[in-house]
Parts: C-alpha cells; structure tokens; sequence
C-alpha cells in the first residue's frame, strides 16, 4: 500500500458526516430479514425502548384462512438462547426460504394472515427455525432454515438430503410411534459479501398416511437417518402446530381418484400420475397439469416442484406438487393432469 | 420518510423510528462495519456492533443537525468509526469497551486533524464522477474492484486503470496544494 493510499484509509476511517455527505457515496444495500430483526432486536433492548410484541391471536370471518396464533413464544422459551423479543414479530425471519418455495406473493399473504411461525431449535453447531407449517388438518407443508454457528456445521453442505422423522404422541400407548418423512433440502444464498451468513431452507410434507395430524407430533432430523449415530442435527427437536389453518378443496375424477388443492400446491395419493420417482423435482415436466377455470378455460401451471413417495410403486405413490404463488385457487373448479379432468364435487 | 421526520419519530414512537432505521440503513451499517470486522469477527459481533450504531442515533437523534449532514451519512460516518474502533480493541485483545465509550469516537481520535480530512475530503469531491465514488467505494467501503465494476456496469480491468490515474490526480492535487 502506498503512502496516499495508507491517508486515505487513514481518512475514511476518520471521516465525519458532513466530509462523508460530501462524497455522497452510499450504495444500497440490504440485510436479510434474519438479521434485520436480530439488529433492531438488539437496539431496542440496548436502548431501553418497549418492544412492541404482536402475538395477538386473530381471527376472520372474511378470509377463508382460519389464522393461527403464533407459537412463537413458547418456542424461543423452551431453547433459551435467544431473547424473547427476537422472534416476537410477523415478518419471517428468513424469508428467503418461505419465497424459494412458495414465491414472493405467497410470502407476504402468509406474513398478512400470521402464518409466521418463527419458531427456533439449536444446538451449538447449528440453529434451525420452523418458519411456516400450511396445514388442512389432513395435511401439512413445513418449512425450515438451517444456520451454521460453527465451522463443525459446514458438514452439512455436503451430507446431502437429511431425514426426517415424525413422532405421534400416543395417549393410549403411551410412547411416541416413529415414523418416516421425507424432507428436500436447498441452499439459500445469504447476503452478498458475508460468508458467514450462509444458510439452507428445506421443507417437510407430512401426508395423511404418515402421520394423525390431529395428535401431537414431534419432528426430529438426521443427515443419514441412521438414527444410533451421533448427528449434527442431535437436540434439535420441534412440535409445531399443525392444526388446520388453511382451506383446502378436494377434486374427484371420474374413475375414483382424488387431489387436493391447498393455498401452497396439490396434493394426494393412489391417483394415476405419469411420473416417476426420478422425475420428482423442480422444473417444467412433460406432462400437462392445467388448471381449469369456471368458464372452462385452462391455465397451465407455472413454477412447480413434484415430490413424489418414498419407495411407492406407481399408480400407488402419494405426492405433493408445490407451486409458486397459488393465491388465486379459488378460482378454479378443477384440474386436468394428463387428460384427466378432476373437479370439485 | 424524511430524515427530519425519522428523527421526530424517534421522539414519539422510538420503537417504529427504530425499525424503519435499521429497516433503511441496516444493510449500509452492515456493509461499513463488514467491511472492517468481517475478517475478524463472527457474525453476531458485527451485528451487535451495527445494533450499537442505531442505539447512538437513537441517544443522538436530538442533537443531528440534518442541514450539516443526512442521517445515512452520520450513521456511515459513525458506523466507519465504531468499526475501526472494535478492531483495534480486538487486535490488541482489549475488553469491549460499553456502549457509552462509542460516543467518543464520534468526534474522530486519529492523527489526521480536522482541516486535513477537510482538504482530502475535498480533493477527492474535486476528481469528479465517477471517480470520486470509486475511490470511496474502493478506501471506505473496502470494495474490490470486481465489485465496484459489478455496480458500476464497468469492467474490472477499466475499474483498476480508473483507480490508478485518480490516485495519480489525488496525489498532484494533494502536492499542488501543499505547495
């Protein structure tokens, strides 16, 4: 470095606002929602302000929505690591997850109708936070953000898709039945310039035949689903809410299947679908899954993902097809997926 | 909103002041206070650092003459000065000063006087655009040049030749006045 160069950084890092404003040099930057709500957090406290909370619980007669209370509370209560004011807003905290799958519109309908659940479990390598769950009481969308804490956690990037599991807390048995859930897993890019910032989102379906909504379920995770081997994920541990908060409509064929239609996708199982396992994913498939309107019309769908079962043989396997901003769904009164018309009853 | 009107907010509703501060000026804070501590501190220490930053506009927000300076550029001033500040005390393994031992880099505790930074501050206004940004993009925000070329829609090897001949007219103009 030369001699200027050494006073102009002398002179940057003694600059005063009126030399600074002469320069007039402030490029726009923005911060994750994470870290926009864990700053502001940390200065109000710091600065004696009273935090605002918004943890009313709501609810519509208007919206077809039945909106949940948040658990937000209880959850940072029960890690203890983080001060509670830290996740006691609606916005998500990682919002970059919510919007990778469910797209921008869906985001902000789900921040509108409290739906954020910002509920946070961590271990000393990494924190996890639950950020939303859709459920029609049959069936349930959730999903999650990992953060790395420490250079240990960047055996994540590599272990590929983690398990899942799901447990019912059984009243007449007494313990808690395991069962087996799929999970899919994709990176999230953190802020521009911070490294440390990294993080991934994943999300969970739960679908009728795995688990009893309607009991309480804990979600555990493990990179290789060997679950005696010690994992990254130990102690990490959530049992959300998964009680209705989101309508849903069901649609019959004519020879007996059904799917159902949530504000986050499609779902169902036994149906005639022509894909396989190997087509699951993100992407335009060849295959016509149209949306057809009151007037008859049809709208192709956009922006999907199709996960289909673990192991089932077709025409037998469950899947979830996930689309992006699905507000309008009411308007639609079926939907033809391959030339099959299904349409609500 | 208005700087004027933040700084009123801050009065009556500090809670919504803060959060539309740190909701339009986080991400700058951010940058400036990364761009010094990133190589040296974790995560959670640049963002208590950039909480900080708002915690003094909050204490000061009475006392900012916004005909002297915007807000963004106090907060960018304060931010460079906190910054340097946690990294000489992380370098010399000194305690985190409290909160209240950062208001006494407000007014600035380098070897360069007042009417000095006055005369580079003035001499890099006097290079023009854009050079003038590149050299505060470059020597303030601690920006490489790929990434300069990235905001500016110039090339990174047009950005190293810029930065080269206004270092080269800095140092004339700097000598010439001296003289």
């Amino acid at each position: 470095m030369t001699e200027l160069e050494k006073k102009l950084t002398e002179f940057f890092d003694d600059a005063d606002e009126k030399q600074l404003g002469l320069l007039d040099v402030f490029p726009e930057e923005k911060l994750k929602n994470r870290a926009c709500e864990s700053i502001f957090s940390s200065a109000v406290r710091k600065a004696g302000i009273d935090m605002q909370e918004n943890k009313t619980v709501k609810r519509t007669g208007k919206s077809s929505k039945r909106i949940v209370g948040l658990a937000i509370a209880a959850a940072v209560l029960a890690t203890g690591a983080i001060s509670a004011g830290a996740y006691a807003y609606t916005k998500f905290i990682h919002r970059q997850g919510v919007e990778h799958y469910l797209g921008a519109q869906t985001a902000n309908e789900l921040e509108n109708s409290g739906l954020v659940f910002n509920e946070v479990s961590e271990n000393e390598h990494i924190r996890v936070t639950l950020d939303t769950v859709l459920s029609d009481g049959q069936f349930a969308h959730m999903i999650f953000t990992v953060e790395k804490l420490d250079d240990e956690a960047r055996s994540i990037v590599d272990c590929g898709p983690m398990a899942g599991v799901c447990y019912t807390d059984s009243d007449t048995q007494g313990e808690d039945i395991p069962m087996f859930v799929s999970g899919g897993m994709s990176w999230v890019e953190g802020i521009k310039n911070d490294p440390l910032d990294d993080s991934f989102s994943f999300n969970v379906d739960i679908h009728p035949h795995q688990a009893d909504l309607s009991r309480k379920i804990k979600l555990k995770f493990h990179t290789t689903g060997d679950w005696d081997e010690p994992d990254i994920f130990d102690g990490i541990e959530f049992t959300p809410d998964v009680s209705k908060n989101v309508e849903s409509v069901t649609m019959t064929a004519d020879y007996g299947g059904e799917v159902t239609l949530l504000p986050c996708g499609l779902t169902g199982q036994h149906i005639q679908l022509p894909f396989n396992e190997n087509e699951a994913g993100y992407g335009t498939h060849p295959y016509k899954w149209l949306l057809i309107r009151s007037d008859g019309t049809r709208k192709p769908l956009s922006e999907y993902s199709i996960r289909g079962s673990l192991g089932g043989e077709l025409p037998d396997l469950f899947f979830f097809v996930e689309v992006k901003d699905f507000n309008d769904f009411d308007e639609y009164v079926g939907i033809e997926i391959d030339g099959v018309e299904y349409l609500k009853q | 909103m208005t700087d004027n009107e933040l700084l009123e907010l801050f009065k009556t509703d500090p809670n919504s002041a803060m959060r539309a501060a740190v909701g339009q000026y986080g991400g700058l804070v951010y940058k400036i206070v990364y761009s010094k501590l990133g190589s040296v501190c974790q995560r959670e220490d640049i963002e208590e650092t950039v909480s900080d930053i708002f915690v003094l506009l909050y204490k000061n927000a009475d006392k900012i003459d916004t005909s002297k300076g915007t807000v963004k550029a106090y907060l960018a001033a304060t931010a460079k000065h906190a910054a340097v500040r946690r990294a000489k005390q992380i370098m010399s393994r000194a305690e985190v000063v409290p909160l209240d031992g950062l208001e006494n880099v407000l007014s600035g505790d380098g070897e360069m006087s007042a009417e000095e930074r006055e005369h580079i501050a003035q001499c890099i206004h006097r290079l023009g655009k854009p050079d003038s940004d590149i050299i505060t993009m470059k020597y303030f925000y601690a920006m490489k040049s790929k990434e300069i070329a990235k905001r500016l829609g110039i090339k990174t090897n047009t950005i190293d030749k810029k930065i080269s001949r206004a270092l080269a007219k800095l140092r004339l103009m700097l000598e010439e006045d001296t003289l």
